[in-house]
């Protein structure tokens, strides 16, 4: 992934990263946690959101706006793509917190799907089922593993 | 005779731990966000021979 990305940072606890998206709307901090739904099949939540320096909490729902989409979406792609090297046996699914925040994620798994389909598996929940990843559907949410 | 047949290799990991990621643990976002994603999963599970399996 060539594409510019903000600096990851990772805490003590592996499951979690962090990046500060600049833009706009000055420096937010953006946070990403795995999260270890099911032990049995590896299966992980992306989870991901702005953290809030005033509430010292996330905040829910915010747009945040900083005129860097396809950064940050590159800087989350970084945070899979290391914490699955770490955790090869993986499944990681991922849902938007609203339809257009999913449609965010479809979006920058499109950009970059020739790159990472080398790599990874990509599947998309649709209509019903689970399917492998095909640009122009509009998925409810994904799930990516290692080939 | 002594040879030197590697050579300590220093690799600097390109994502550095930080002290000053806040605490989420108790995060009523992220708590929500896990429940979320439990509850999409119960009502529509992945087929078993979808999921990338121990190796």
């Amino acid at each position: 992934m060539d594409a510019t990305r903000y600096v990851l940072t990772k805490d003590y606890d592996p499951f979690i990263y962090q990046f500060i998206s600049n833009g706009p709307r000055g420096d937010i901090k953006k946070i990403i946690q795995f999260q270890l739904i099911d032990l049995e099949n590896n299966l992980y939540n992306l989870a991901f959101g702005d953290w809030n320096e005033l509430t010292k909490q996330m905040d829910d729902l915010v747009v945040s706006n900083n005129h860097d989409k396809q950064k940050v979406l590159t800087t989350v792609a970084f945070a899979v793509k290391d914490f699955i090297e770490n955790y090869p046996n993986a499944n990681i699914f991922a849902k938007g917190s609203t339809h257009v925040r999913t449609r965010v994620y479809q979006i920058g798994i499109s950009l970059f799907l020739e790159e990472i389909s080398n790599y990874y598996r990509i599947l998309g929940y649709v209509d019903d089922q689970w399917e492998l990843f095909e640009t122009g559907v509009n998925y409810e949410s994904f799930l990516l593993s290692k080939k | 005779m002594k040879t030197i047949t590697s050579r300590n290799k220093i690799v600097i990991p390109e994502i550095k731990v930080d002290k000053g990621i806040p605490d989420i643990s108790n995060d009523p976002f992220f708590l929500q966000k896990k429940q979320n994603a439990i509850e999409f999963l119960k009502q529509h599970p992945i087929p078993g021979n979808m999921l990338q399996k121990q190796k």
